[in-house]
Formats: C-alpha cells, structure tokens, sequence
C-alpha cells in the first residue's frame, strides 16, 4: 500500500487576462484523503487540479506536496497519476500497452513492467483484455483502463477529474464503488473533481463547494450540508427554502425573531447578522390540522411531485411566498390532494441563520 | 404553427440521386477509362501485338535509368517536403482563430498561382546571373555562377515548391484533430518532451503524414512542368521522357509502354506503402 501525499494550495490564482479562472486559494489535504472539489460548470475545479498536475502554471502562489514546492516542476517530474474525464487512452496502443506507457516511461525492466500490467489488469477485473484496442470497450471498460494505467506506478497522489462524468447512472454508482474500494486498498490521496453532489458526498472524506473561482467552504460532507456558512453552499446542497431577512430582533438567549421580505414572520435560533434563513424541505411538517411547531403557518398546496422515496408537496403560504416540503412516503403514505388547505410547521432550530 | 406533426425527415441520398450517377460515370467512362484502355492496349498491340515496346523500355537505352530517376526524384521531393512541412503543421495546427485563418489562407493562396508561373520564377532566379548566382557570388560563396539550372536541385527545390501544401494541408488537418487531453495523459504519465512527442504526438499523427506522403509522391512520379522546365535538356522525369516520344519521335506505342509502367510503379509503390505504414502504425509504434 502506497503512502498518500499532502497536497496544500497557498494562495494559487489563475488569470488569464481579463478572466479570474480561480480566485487565491488556500487549501490543505490531508495525506490519504478522499478530497472531492464540487461546483457548478466554470467555478474553476479542473483549473485547480491543473495546478497540481503542472499543466496550468499558476498567475500566484504556490502548490505544495508532501511539503515541497512543486509549483515550477513540469508534470512528468511529479508522479501523480491522473484519470479525465474522457479517459485520455491512446487509441494506437493496445489495453496492456497504454497500461505499461508509464511504466516504460519510467525505463522499468521488461519482467517488472509485464508483472505489473498483468497486476493492474487484475485489479481492475480485466485480466482478458490486454490485446484489445481502447475502440474495442465498453465506456466502463475503457474507464477501469485509465484507472489502472492511472495506478499502475504507485502514484501518492491521483487526480481524478470528473472521470465517471461520461457513464450513465447504474455504471456510474457501480464505479463509484469500485472507487472507494480502491481508494481503501491503494491508500493514494485521491483528488476528485465532480459536479455531482451525490457522488462527492458518497465517496469523499472532505469536499470542498467551489463558485466563481473560489472555495465556499470545505470540510466533511455531512458539515456542510448542516452548517453551510452562506446560501451559496446552502442551496447548491440539497434543497433549501431562502427567505430573505429585514429585521431580526433577539427575543431570548441565542434565539431571532425574524421578518422577511416574502412576509412571513418567524423564530429561529442563532445570532446576528441575519441576512437570510434557510429550511430543508425535509424538516418541514406538512398537515391538514395545525402543527405543534414554533413556526406555523397556513396554507395551500399548489404542485405534488413525486420522488423515489418521497413526495414533494409545494405550498404557498403567502403571496410571493411558497416552500418546498419534502416527506418520506411508502406504498401506505396518504397523498394530500393538490390545492388542500394545509398546515406547515418547524422548530426554531429548523431554521440556519446565515449572514447572505 | 408550421412544422407540427410532421417531422423533419433527416437527408439522405435518395433513388432520385441515382438517377444522376449515369452522368458522372459516363464521362469517366469516356475520358478517363477508355483513353487509359487504349494506351496500355497500344503499349501490347502496336505496331505488332507483342511485348516488343516493353523490351524496349526495360532492355538498353535510356528509359529504365529514367524510370528509376523519376522515383528517386519522387522520393526525394517526398522527404523534403514532409521535413519541411511537419513543423509548419504542428505549429499551425496549434493557432487559434486568426491566427490560425491567416496561415491555411495563405496556403490555399499558393495554390491559386499556376505550377508553370511558379516554375518560370524559379527558371529566372536560377539563370546563370540570376539572383540566385549573384548572391552566391557577392556572399563569395562561389567565384563564378555556378550551373543550377539541369540539375536536380533546381528541380527539386521547383517540384517542392509547387507540392508543398499538398503535404501541410492533410497534416494540418490530422494534427488540428489530435485530441490535447491525450498530450497532457502523456505528460502527467512521466513522458518528458522528446518521448512524448516520439511516443504520443507522432503516432497520432501517422495518419495525415501518410496522405500526405501518397499525394506528393504519387503526383511527383507524373510531374511534367516544373522538370521540363527547370531540368529540361539535362534532368530527364519520365512524364517528359513519354511526352518527347510522343511528341518528337512519334513513337505513340513506346510512350504507351512507358506510361503503362509509370501507373504500374505509382500502384505498386502506393500498396506497398500502404501496407507498410499499417504495419509501421501496428507495431514499431507500440
Ligand atoms: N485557457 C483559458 N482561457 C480563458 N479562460 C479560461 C481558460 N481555461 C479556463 N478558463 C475559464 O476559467 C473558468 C474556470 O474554468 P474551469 O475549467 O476550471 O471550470 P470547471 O469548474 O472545471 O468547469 P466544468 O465543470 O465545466 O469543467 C471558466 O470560466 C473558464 O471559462
Ligand atoms: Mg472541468
């Protein structure tokens, strides 16, 4: 089992001209760690970790691994192993072939670099295919290539950038799997580019939320989705209901008593400055009769969707205001008809305060 | 609300286009395959149906010597070309917008000038004061004009003038498809520049290196103006050896002969090569 690497960003930046590809950023990464980078289409994900493999030199600042500064190292020199998205497999060598490029490249005797291949090929379950052209597999098959090639020379650190991004759904999750396993066996730190929350917060130990060039926040999955520190975070995971505040005034020890712009007053616990106040579809209470919560309020509902698992009910409970209500269903849950007058209700602890 | 419920049936080459094919085939028929038919009959048939004309031509003489001189040339050409070429191309190929508009214009443009007006420039540069014999000089580079004119340099450095942008457009093209993920996999895989350009950038670019190579050697081995010109009187390429046959000694079935070995040669090189660059792509490179 390999020994992962540190990976610490100290303030790295990209410009280029007049475009911020990425805001200064400082990050660390714990060796061995499952680190996932989320973020909407733009927000400067493959832009960091090109910083890492050597391909984007950075406008400032510098990258460290396992404490050296690598900034100025060209990325051959590095030795990290790296999976894209479109896998990157060259169509003119066979599976085993592209398997022992880097091998070759490194000038490993021929028995070592046989065993080895045949090793990876195991390891990714596709011991039959070595002779095979890259054009004769299947996305997946081609995917657990780029991952054994990727592996094969025992990287400390691997970039993975959105590599199940081109797999449809039931392969993704089986792949997603398969990651963790290998994450677990090989103990390289893994660094994984995603726009798909479901899969970061599956696999990754910590993950950061990434917009407009920056990090939101970072930390474990369950953390953020929980505690996010602004509406960007809080929105981008999971759902939430926004209501902006105009006035929050303290009514007891640590808790607000709010009123927002979209009318309804509520309570909720926190501290100043309030700028918004967020509640999870799921933490909401949806009834015909009144609901013994300390926020509760009238009203209609106005969609009905149905999800695996759950129904989402919309309710509008004043003019410009309606919020999305998640409940956990089975085949007994009662369905509340569209356009019943209803009854919502959350505890003040429901309710995040964040500043914006 | 036009368009709804009818959906636009996706083009394709319906019966009607087939009425049209008579047209294109029958010309082909016509002009290309029943003159080419005639010549390799009149090679066998004229003027006594034997293999005579094909003695003649492989047998004493000078045509077998010019028939090699004319692939030598072919090849010659060939390599400048691709040497010259390569690196325009992969730079080229890596422009953007206009940039990028600037140089495949300018290619395209060479092409618009006539071979023969191309090769009269040269014929005037090369004279012996020309330009060419001046520079030397006055760079004491020679004492007297030397002879360039006759010579194979002067129809070579013709011939890869005219062929250039037959060679740098299909490698342009292959190169500006090479999908630059797989460069930076190479990079990140350990490949330093030479290896990565030896093991990852070149084969990826075999195959435009390949059409390029079949079009300039193929057209060289029929080239006719440029050599007459610029080598005529010393430099003999086998189009010119057919047209004097033709032309000055009248003997049409002898020029047949040549001919017909000329487009034999052209096809066997050009399988062969085939061949060996599929093989070149399948193994060497792996
Ligand atoms: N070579 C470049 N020149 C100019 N702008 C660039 C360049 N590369 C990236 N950008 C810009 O930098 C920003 C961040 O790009 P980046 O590729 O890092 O986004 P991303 O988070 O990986 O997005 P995606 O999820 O779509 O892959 C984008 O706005 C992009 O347009
Ligand atoms: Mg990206």
């Amino acid at each position: 089992m390999t020994r992962g690497a540190s990976v610490e960003f100290a303030g790295v930046s990209k410009q280029y001209g007049l475009v911020t590809a990425l805001r200064p950023t400082s990050l660390v990464i714990a060796q061995g760690e499952f680190f996932a980078f989320l973020g909407p289409s733009g927000s400067g994900k493959s832009t960091l970790l090109g910083t890492v493999a050597g391909f984007i030199p950075p406008s400032e600042g510098r990258v460290l691994i396992e404490g050296s500064d690598v900034t100025a190292m060209p990325p051959h020199r590095r030795n990290i192993g790296m999976v894209f998205q479109n896998y990157a497999l060259f169509p003119y060598l066979t599976v085993a072939q592209n398997i022992a490029f880097p091998l070759r490249m490194r000038r490993l005797p021929r028995g070592e670099i046989a065993r080895r291949v045949d090793r990876a090929l195991e390891m990714v379950r596709l011991g039959d295919f070595g002779g095979r052209m890259p054009a004769q597999l299947s996305g997946g098959q081609q995917q657990r290539v780029a991952l054994a090639r990727a592996a094969v020379y025992d990287p400390p650190l691997l970039l993975m950038d959105e590599p199940l991004g081109a797999l449809d759904k039931t392969l993704r999750e089986e792949m997603q799997e398969e990651l963790r396993q290998f994450h677990r066996v090989v103990g390289a730190t893994i660094l994984y580019v995603t726009h798909d929350q479901q899969e970061a917060a599956a696999m990754a130990d910590r993950m950061a939320i990434m917009n407009h060039g920056a990090v939101e926040q970072a930390g474990p999955p369950r953390d953020l989705y929980a505690r996010p520190e602004n509406s960007f975070v809080a929105r981008f995971l999971g759902e939430a209901n926004v209501l902006r505040v105009v006035a929050a005034d303290p009514v007891a020890a640590g808790r607000l008593h709010l009123r927002t712009e979209e009318g309804p007053a509520l309570l909720a616990c926190g501290s100043p400055p309030a700028g918004i106040a967020c509640i999870r579809p799921e933490d909401i209470a949806i009834a015909e009769a009144p609901i013994e919560r300390e926020n509760c309020f009238r009203g209609r509902i106005v969609d009905i969707v149905h999800v695996a698992g759950s129904i989402r009910y919309s309710v509008a409970i004043a003019a410009n205001c309606t919020l999305s209500v998640r409940v956990r269903s089975d085949r007994r849950t009662a369905v509340l008809p569209m356009d019943a007058a209803v009854h919502v209700g959350w505890d003040a602890q429901d309710a995040l305060v964040l500043p914006s | 609300m036009a368009g709804i419920g009818r959906a636009a049936k996706p083009w394709t080459l319906g019966r009607g286009y087939l009425l049209l094919l008579p047209l294109p085939c029958g010309f082909l028929a016509v002009f290309f395959v029943w003159p080419l038919l005639r010549v390799v009959l009149r090679s066998v048939l004229d003027p006594r149906p034997n293999f005579s004309n094909y003695a003649k031509v492989l047998g004493a003489g000078p045509y077998a010597h010019i028939l090699l001189y004319t692939i030598e040339i072919a090849a010659l050409v060939t390599a400048i070309c691709l040497l010259l070429a390569y690196p325009v191309a992969a730079l080229t190929a890596r422009m953007r917008g206009g940039a990028l508009q600037v140089m495949t214009g300018l290619i395209v443009a060479s092409l618009w000038t006539s071979a023969v007006i191309r090769s009269y420039a040269w014929l005037i540069l090369f004279q012996r004061y020309g330009v060419v014999n001046q520079a030397l000089i006055a760079l004491g580079l020679a004492g007297a004009p030397v002879r360039i004119l006759q010579t194979t340099t002067a129809v070579a450095i013709g011939m890869v003038h005219v062929l250039l942008p037959f060679m740098l457009l299909p490698l342009i093209a292959t190169m500006r498809r090479i999908d630059p993920t797989l460069l930076r996999a190479g990079r990140i895989l350990g490949a330093a520049p030479v290896r990565l350009f030896l093991r990852v950038y070149l084969p990826l670019s075999l195959p435009g290196v390949n059409a390029g190579v079949a079009l300039v050697f193929i057209t060289s081995l029929g080239f006719f103006i440029t050599p007459s010109l610029l080598g005529g009187g010393r430099t003999t390429m086998a189009a010119m050896i057919i047209e004097e046959e033709a032309d000055t000694y009248l003997d049409w079935p002898l020029a047949s002969a040549i001919a017909t070995i000329l487009l034999a040669l052209t096809v066997v090189i050009y399988l062969a090569y085939g061949r060996l660059a599929r093989v070149e792509v399948t193994r060497s490179l792996r």
